[in-house]
């Protein structure tokens, strides 16, 4: 038999006693569809590729210097188109800012920097004013200052309520924290803070997760009453009977209010999709740019073009190194941190 | 204010760029720029489909559980975070939990009839 025939007949799920191995799970990456060029220009679609193919080349390899060819009336002429693109690669560079990712890595990074510094009530600037009433259980919030990572832990139970006093600006805030699971299990190679969290197979964690935020419940007191219950039980079946169980609702009345901050930080998030819009245009010129360049055969035309698009590549570089940076101190954070507070959010995750 | 059609061109940018990468084995890479679009479009499944694929590729299932269990949440009705969940949680092991998430997966792809037709087929194997 030949291996193709071979392979066929391995993942041929026979039904019998004898039959083989259960048939392979197809991989997920078939159920990513494909971007939408609608929705962006199809030159920058084309230019997304090169421009990481680029980063990758230039990374590798090093820029390779173009030699312009000299002579008089060429000389002039590239002089003039020289200074026509400076004056242009000036203006682009003044209107895109920071770039998508520095635009993102300051935003994290000044919630990170207050997570790090571990000041109570300051974790979301602007409103310590809101949170000077949360001195009931202070190991509690200076744990949960630790990783914001936890907030996706503890809103879990209680995202009924949270929809409902927020509105959709909860779901930023669950996106957040999942953002930063995300990020924390990534840098780290490992599954560290899942395993913190108490979970022993952390896919049940997961499991939970997901699990209990489609119990969002549209009604009013309802939503808080079914949050409260399911913290309730969890605890009643993962920790120490009555006590814990009134903690775990008190900790759920205080996510609420933290998960309605972790929206608020949110919202200038937005700011970055500018940016990323900013990048694609400049991809965008830049091809434009080239292809007038290759017609005119003006090498000073290219590089001032591709300069330009360097520029907003180092520039999301940087700001993507700056953002691992910042937020490893969170993940370091919480590493030091005690396991009370992991611990009630797993029980409230209803974890058995 | 960021003009909703702005708001949409810098999502399908992020997502351009993160599946690029993704096709291309630059996991940590892609999972950095989707990490960007699950939060400022936290209802768009394709972000946390493709934040769970790169979990995955780099062997955090469990991670990727959770990104597939949250964009469920987030885009519900959503068949193909389902469906990921619920092949990851076979594979896992967690059989019960993968039949409930093929259910819900087949509920929401009621409309699809070609996802659901795949939904069926795996979830008697």
């Amino acid at each position: 038999m030949d291996v193709a025939a071979t392979q066929r007949a391995s993942s041929v799920h026979l039904g019998s006693a004898a039959a083989a191995s259960p048939a392979p799970v197809p991989s997920n990456r078939g159920l990513l569809p494909a971007p939408k060029p609608e929705g962006m220009t199809p030159v920058a679609m084309d230019d997304m590729s090169g421009l990481f193919q680029m980063m990758a080349d230039q990374r590798d390899v090093g820029a390779s210097n173009e030699k312009v060819q000299i002579n008089g009336d060429k000389q002039k002429r590239d002089m003039e188109m020289r200074k026509m693109f400076e004056a242009k690669r000036k203006e682009a560079a003044a209107r895109s800012g920071r770039g998508l990712m520095g635009s993102l890595g300051k935003l994290v990074g000044d919630v990170a920097k207050n997570l790090v510094t571990l000041k109570p009530g300051r974790v979301f600037t602007g409103t310590a004013q809101n949170f000077k009433d949360m001195g009931a259980s202070p190991k509690f919030w200076s744990d949960l200052t630790a990783g914001a990572a936890l907030v996706a832990k503890v809103a879990s139970a209680v995202i009924a309520a949270a929809t409902v006093i927020t509105g959709p600006g909860a779901a930023g805030g669950v996106a957040f924290a999942a953002a930063i699971i995300s990020l924390v299990c990534m840098a780290e190679g490992e599954l560290k803070i899942l395993e913190r969290c108490g979970v022993k197979g952390a896919a049940a964690n997961g499991i939970r997760l997901g699990a209990s935020a489609v119990t969002i419940a549209m009604g009013n007191g309802q939503a808080l009453s079914n949050a409260a219950s399911t913290a309730s039980k969890g605890a009643q079946v993962g920790a120490k009977g009555a006590e814990a169980a009134a903690k775990t609702v008190s900790t759920a009345q205080k996510a609420i209010k933290i998960t309605t901050e972790t929206a608020k930080v949110l919202e200038p998030t937005a700011k970055s999709v500018q940016a990323g819009s900013d990048m694609a245009g400049a991809v965008h010129t830049r091809n434009i740019e080239n292809h007038r360049a290759d017609g005119e055969e003006h090498g000073f035309a290219k590089d001032a073009a591709n300069r330009d698009l360097e520029l907003h590549v180092q520039s999301s570089i940087e700001g993507m190194e700056s953002l691992e940076k910042l937020l490893g101190l969170v993940q370091q954070t919480m590493a030091a941190r005690s396991q009370t507070t992991l611990s009630l959010t797993a029980a409230i995750g209803g974890r058995a | 204010m960021m003009t909703i059609e702005q708001q949409k061109s810098g999502t399908e940018a992020l997502y351009a760029v993160g599946h690029y990468l993704l096709e291309r084995g630059k996991y940590r890479d892609a999972a950095a720029i989707l990490r960007t679009m699950v939060q400022v479009a936290p209802g768009d499944e394709r972000g946390w489909l493709a934040l769970g694929v790169c979990h995955e590729q780099v062997d955090q299932p469990e991670v990727a559980i959770e990104m597939y269990g949250t964009g469920s949440a987030l885009c519900a009705p959503s068949a193909r975070c389902d469906l990921a969940r619920a092949r990851l949680l076979r594979e896992c092991g967690e059989d019960d939990l993968s039949a409930e998430a093929y259910e819900a997966a087949a509920q929401a792809a009621a409309d699809d009839d070609e996802l659901l037709d795949v939904i069926e087929r795996e979830r008697v194997q």
